[in-house]
C-alpha cells in the first residue's frame, strides 16, 4: 500500500508537466498552449511515458501525434479505422 | 512513501506521543526524555531463509533509574495466522541479543477481519505450561474512533482513519483530523505526514468529499480560520516534496531510456538536488552521452537542495 496525500499527488504532476515542457521547449522552441492544456489532462503514469518518449521524437508533430493517441479520459484513444 | 515506512516514520517522530496514546501503563515508568532509536534490526529465519527487518525498536530508561528496556514495535497491514508465533520468534532474538527486557506491541492496520487477534503465545503440555508470552495488541479496527476524536495527539490523528468508523462518518473523521491538526500546530512537514495518513487511508469518494466540505463550513469562523492556514501550509509543503518527486521521476525515465538502468547512488544524489538544479539537468541531458556525462555534471553541481524527506528526519 502506497501513501500519498492529494498535496504530494498534484506536486508531482506539476513537476512532472515541468519537465516534460521544459525537454519540448529546449527541443522544438515554444510549446503551443493547446499542448499545454492536454498536458494538464494526462495522467502521472502517462506524463512518465511521454517524457521518456521525447527523446525518439524529431519536430513538435510527433508530441502532438503521441497526445493524440493519449486521449484525456485516460484510456488510450481507438485504433484508427482507416484500412 | 510505502506504507511500512510511512509508519516508521510516524513512530520515529512521535513516539512520546505513541506511547502516550496507546500504552499508557508504560508511559508511567518510561523516561521521556530518554530513548533512543535503534538501528535496522535483520533477523533471519534460517529455517524459512527469510530475513526480517524489525518495524521500530526503541531503548528506553525506566524514569529515575539508570536501567533500561527495549520496546519493539511491529505494524501488521495484512491478517496472518502465524503472527504470535512470529512475535516470540522476533522477541527470542532481540532479548537474546541485546540482553534487556522487551516490551512487545504489535499494531494492526488491517480493515479485516473484524474478530479479536490473540496476544498470546503459548507451549504447553497436558500436565504443564512451559510458555506464556504475552504482547501488547493495538487493533485499530476494534477500536471506536470516536474515543480518539477528542484527544490532542498526532498519533491519534493519523491512525484515527483506520479506526471502526460507521460509513457515514467517514467524512467526520477527515474532517476532525483537520481540526485536531489546527490544534497541535505542528510544523508543516509533521502536518503533511499526519493528513497523508489520513487521507490515504480513507480515501473519500466525491460524495463523501462534499460532505466533508459541508462538515468543515459548520465550524466555527475563526476555526474554519485555522484549519484553512494550516492547511494550505502543508498543502504547500505537500506540492513542493510532490514536484520535487515528479520532476526526477521524468528525469530518471529518461535517463533510463538513454543510458540503460539507473543506480541508486544517481538517484539517492538526484534527490539531494533543488527543484531548479534539477530543471538545469535537463536542459543539459539532451547534450549528454553517457552515464558519465551525468556523474560529471552532479559531481560539478553541489547539492543545495534538500532532501525531500530530510525535514522530517529526527
Amino acid at each position: 500500500m502506497q501513501l500519498i496525500s492529494s498535496f504530494k499527488r498534484e506536486g508531482i504532476k506539476i513537476g512532472q508537466k515541468r519537465i516534460v515542457m521544459r525537454q519540448i521547449k529546449k527541443r522544438f522552441g515554444v510549446v503551443p498552449s493547446e499542448i499545454e492544456a492536454r498536458l494538464d489532462a494526462l495522467t502521472a503514469d502517462e506524463l512518465d511515458e511521454l517524457g521518456e518518449s521525447l527523446f525518439d521524437f524529431r519536430s513538435i508533430t510527433d508530441v502532438e501525434n503521441w497526445l493524440a493517441r493519449h486521449q484525456p479520459n485516460g484510456h488510450a484513444a481507438p485504433p484508427s479505422l482507416s484500412a | 512513501m510505502d506504507h511500512d515506512s510511512a509508519f516508521k516514520q510516524l513512530l520515529t517522530t512521535f513516539f512520546a506521543e505513541f506511547v502516550e496514546l496507546f500504552l499508557l501503563d508504560v508511559a508511567e515508568y518510561l523516561d521521556p526524555q530518554g530513548f533512543e532509536f535503534q538501528s535496522q534490526e535483520v533477523i533471519t529465519n534460517i529455517q524459512a531463509r527469510e530475513k526480517h527487518i524489525v518495524d521500530l525498536l526503541v531503548k528506553a530508561r525506566f524514569r529515575g533509574q539508570a536501567t533500561f528496556f527495549l520496546v519493539h514495535v511491529e505494524n501488521q497491514a495484512t491478517s496472518k495466522s502465524n503472527f504470535p508465533k512470529r512475535m516470540f520468534a522476533y522477541f527470542a532474538r532481540l532479548h537474546e541479543k541485546h540482553d534487556l527486557p522487551i516490551y512487545p506491541v504489535v499494531i494492526f492496520s488491517f480493515d479485516k477481519p473484524l474478530r479479536q487477534k490473540p496476544h498470546r503465545y503459548e507451549v504447553a503440555f497436558p500436565d504443564k505450561t512451559v510458555l506464556q508470552f504475552d504482547y501488547m495488541v493495538i487493533q485499530l479496527n476494534r477500536l471506536p474512533w470516536r474515543d480518539f476524536m477528542n484527544k490532542v495527539n498526532p498519533v491519534a490523528a493519523a491512525l484515527m482513519a483506520k479506526m471502526r468508523i460507521e460509513p457515514h462518518d467517514r467524512p467526520k473523521v477527515l474532517n476532525q483530523v483537520s481540526r485536531m491538526l489546527a490544534t497541535l500546530k505542528l510544523d508543516p512537514a509533521r502536518a503533511e505526514l499526519i493528513w497523508t495518513f489520513a487521507e490515504s487511508y480513507l480515501k473519500l469518494t466525491a460524495e463523501e468529499t462534499k460532505q466533508y466540505q459541508r462538515e468543515f463550513a459548520r465550524l466555527a469562523p475563526e476555526e474554519q480560520e485555522t484549519v484553512m492556514q494550516l492547511m494550505s501550509s502543508f498543502r504547500r509543503e505537500g506540492i513542493q516534496i510532490g514536484q520535487h518527486q515528479g520532476k526526477e521521476s521524468v528525469i530518471v525515465r529518461l535517463m533510463s531510456r538513454r543510458f540503460g538502468v539507473i543506480s541508486p547512488e544517481i538517484t539517492k544524489r538526484l534527490d539531494a538536488l533543488s527543484s531548479d538544479q534539477l530543471d538545469e539537468l535537463t536542459d543539459n541531458l539532451l547534450d549528454f552521452t553517457s552515464i558519465a556525462d551525468v556523474e560529471n555534471w552532479l559531481t560539478r553541481h553541489k547539492p543545495n537542495g534538500q532532501d525531500a524527506s530530510s525535514s522530517l528526519s529526527t
